[in-house]
């Protein structure tokens, strides 16, 4: 067993004078080759080969931001704004080799012995090591592949983080978590007058997984023939294969045309169908969602942090519920992999607003207490969405994840939780954007690691706690 | 304004002040604008757009292009902002700047008639001859009223009790020429350091803060910090807080700025607060002037506005303004 996976390093001879820090998700050359067709398709992954994914959620706030944002000013102007590339998993790879004592008592000198190793070029993580000192080690250097964690060990996925990345297993947990508050009378879980309805965990819209509750979401149509419906493939990313219908005999209609026919037993791809918010929250006619981030670095106790920045991605076309532009992907879909086809798209600003703008307008047009509200909404959604999951997550004490959480706001300025990404793209399509992605690395960097920067999953953060 | 003014509980005490003083000049104002009138006049602009095309048009829709369109702050309020100006091109009321102003608007002949009085008009019907970045006097309003109506109406309250001074050249004591002038002597008055190191290099420190004056430093900022500044110039019914705010900025940067030799380097010293680090980020291309707002949000860094605008007030003894303003 431990020779099948390849775990990060903790090399037998020890070179006092170097240390070097790992932060590496153990997986194999062609785990992460994987990654490109879709992060989630391995999920016979052992325990423990650990992924980990950024989820990030961190109030931290660190003092070297000014500096930092100077640099990745810097960075970001000596550098072509890259093309957006798929959702690659960031695999952070470096060795370790220690000598406990030596770590306890130097301080700069050390960091500047770490080396890092990566198997995905972004610029906002490279400048973050070498912002720190540490150099760069290639892919076959000295690994150690013997060894079991150690407290040097620090990884940025956790083992099943699927559980909450995956559509389908979201919901089932979302669900289950509901059920017990219900079955413990705890009073979050109200339930409100309209049938199912739950007065204050209503954040994920009405969804079924198909193809195993299809009868369940019969009789849930029946109900209300005129909604509109959104079927989403539950392992994929970047919008791809997401398509919306209004009409049941367009599902038949669609799983008799797939290749893969619509047969529970034989379908390898399962989708979730989920009701269609049809009037979200339009700014200037267009339709947008939000993109936070939320590190996690503990299920149980929840320690998570919500990071500040975050961005709306804004549709290149009007809002327009008409059935002829049911189809326009571009009016529907916000993901930036879609909408950067679309004649419209202005490379500039990407179609991203900042979470800080979009607040000053909320405050200056809808006033500020709402606003206030719809935040703290969002807050609350982020917690019990994490809480659904946490019994389930194995809690390994080595692993900490960024999550990227998108929400989408109605006119009424309820938040919706749409999906949770393990790997939030790193790519930047903007010069504030890769700022935003650098500074959000950096955080997540500072806040996992104790304060003289080499791992230590002893270290404990003394940092905002949800309970 | 009234939303803005209301959101901050916390204002410190001259602020405050201020802002009560401003919500009274605009509510008695707003008071005495009937709105249904407002609506019906704004549906007589509309139909006067879309009844007949000037060529300010095309100046004015390619002005809200490259600026709101390619600003990550305004971009999606291209629609509104289209509305807004095109509107305000039509809007004969404009005409009463020219009242107390030297210059006149320009006058043109119907086409294919003769040149007698009868056949005169003033073009475009605003008066005004829009400019690249002439929107950037309404785009932060866009995050305070969704309806286009209320934008319209404030956005040229505004500009016709501050913005036209701003571009147009007078002897008024608040024109662009004076502001400029102020902040000349301020410069030489609070700052000799480096006034004499300005000509030392020969360079004009007019010429490093005149974007900002021209603009009211509306795409220099950030939107919410901009909207702080603007409550201020209501507040005390004044434009010379631009000068002082351009001299703080100038002020605060001041290590660095004396280590430079040349126009450029100006720019791209006041952008990286560390003296060490010499960035190449540039200001910006010329013809999209929202693109250096990152130039001062750089420069002032984690101080907010509030802090650098008392700083200022503190540095000139608040004396600069007549008592009777406080």
């Amino acid at each position: 067993m431990a020779s099948s996976h390849k775990y990060s390093i903790l090399q037998n001879s020890l070179n006092r004078d170097e240390i070097i820090g790992v932060i590496r998700s153990a997986f194999s050359a062609s785990v992460s080759i994987n990654i490109k067709d879709s992060p989630l398709e391995s999920t016979a992954i052992h325990p423990t080969k650990i992924r980990t994914s950024i989820s990030l959620s961190s109030a931290v706030e660190i003092n070297t931001t000014s500096a930092l944002a100077n640099h990745a000013i810097e960075a970001a102007t000596e550098e072509t704004v890259q093309t957006f590339q798929p959702e690659l998993q960031v695999d952070i790879k470096a060795k370790i080799s220690a000598l406990v004592p030596e770590v306890a008592t130097s301080s700069t000198a050390d960091r500047s012995k770490m080396s890092y190793c990566t198997d995905l070029d972004k610029s906002v993580l490279i400048s973050n090591f070498e912002k720190r000192g540490w150099s760069q080690a290639g892919p076959d250097d000295d690994w150690n592949t013997k060894q079991s964690l150690c407290s040097l060990l620090t990884i940025n996925h956790f083992p099943n983080h699927y559980e909450l990345s995956r559509k389908d297993l979201l919901v089932k947990n979302i669900k289950r978590y509901r059920k017990e508050l219900e079955r413990e009378k705890d009073p979050l879980a109200e339930r409100g007058d309209a049938p199912g309805k739950y007065i204050y965990l209503d954040f994920i819209p009405v969804t079924f997984v198909l193809p195993a509750d299809y009868n369940m979401f019969v009789e849930e149509y029946r109900k209300s023939p005129q909604s509109t419906w959104i079927m989403k493939p539950c392992g994929k990313s970047q919008g791809a294969g997401i398509f919306l219908i209004n009409k049941l005999s367009k599902l038949k209609r669609w799983s008799r045309e797939s290749k893969t026919p619509f047969n529970p037993t034989l379908v390898k791809e399962s989708y979730v169908i989920s009701r269609y918010i049809e009037n979200p929250l339009l700014i200037g006619g267009k339709k947008f969602d939000l993109r936070m981030y939320v590190l996690v670095t503990s299920f149980r106790p929840l320690k998570a942090y919500l990071f500040k920045l975050g961005f709306c991605r804004f549709c290149t076309v009007k809002y327009d519920t008409s059935i002829q532009e049911l189809d326009n992907l571009y009016v529907h879909l916000t993901n930036v992999s879609v909408q950067k086809h679309g004649g419209e798209y202005n490379c500039m600003h990407g179609g991203k607003l900042s979470v800080q703008n979009l607040r000053l307008f909320l405050e200056g047009t809808r006033g500020k207490q709402v606003t206030d509200n719809l935040f703290s909404n969002i807050c609350w959604l982020i917690v019990h969405s994490l809480k659904a999951v946490a019994p389930v997550m194995a809690n390994d004490r080595h692993c900490f994840e960024c999550y990227g959480y998108d929400i989408i706001i109605d006119n009424g300025l309820k938040p919706w939780l749409v999906e949770v990404n393990a790997s939030p793209s790193l790519t930047s399509t903007t010069v504030n954007d890769r700022i935003l992605k650098y500074k959000l690395i950096d955080n997540i960097i500072s806040v996992v690691l104790p304060p003289d920067g080499i791992p230590d999953s002893h270290f404990t953060l003394h940092n905002y706690i949800y309970k | 304004m009234f939303r803005v003014l209301t959101s901050k509980p916390n204002a410190k005490m001259p602020l405050e002040r201020s802002r009560h003083r401003g919500q009274d000049k605009i509510g008695m104002d707003l008071k005495e604008i009937d709105f249904k009138e407002n609506i019906q006049h704004f549906g007589e602009l509309k139909n006067l757009v879309i009844q007949y095309d000037l060529l300010v048009d095309k100046l004015i829709v390619k002005d809200v292009q490259l600026t709101a369109s390619n600003d990550d702050q305004y971009f999606v309020f291209e629609d509104i902002l289209y509305q807004v100006m095109l509107c305000f091109s039509r809007d004969t009321e404009i005409l009463s700047v020219f009242n107390h102003s030297a210059s006149n608007p320009v006058h043109a002949i119907l086409k294919n008639k003769s040149a007698i009085v009868e056949n005169t008009v003033i073009f475009p019907p605003s008066g005004i001859i829009p400019f690249h970045g002439f929107t950037m006097y309404a785009m932060p309003f866009c995050y305070m009223y969704e309806n286009p109506i209320a934008l319209y109406y404030t956005f040229r309250a505004f500009y016709l009790r501050y913005w036209f001074r701003l571009h147009e050249v007078s002897s008024h004591e608040q024109g662009i020429l004076s502001l400029c002038l102020l902040f000349e002597r301020l410069l030489q008055r609070y700052e000799p350091e480096l006034w004499f190191r300005f000509k030392q290099v020969n360079i004009q420190p007019v010429r490093v803060v005149f974007k900002w004056l021209m603009r009211g430093f509306s795409g220099h900022l950030p939107p919410e910090q901009l909207l702080y500044l603007w409550d201020m110039i209501l507040a005390y019914d004044s434009l010379e807080v631009l000068p002082i705010l351009a001299l703080a900025i100038l002020s605060f940067r001041r290590d660095n700025l004396l280590q430079v030799e040349t126009l450029q380097n100006v720019e791209v010293s006041e952008t990286s607060p560390h003296p060490d680090i010499r960035g190449k980020v540039t200001s910006g291309t010329p013809g999209l002037g929202p693109r250096s707002s990152e130039d001062i949000t750089k420069l002032i860094y984690g101080v907010s506005l509030e802090h650098f605008l008392l700083l200022a007030l503190q540095m000139l003894c608040v004396s600069a303004f007549p008592d009777n303003l406080l």
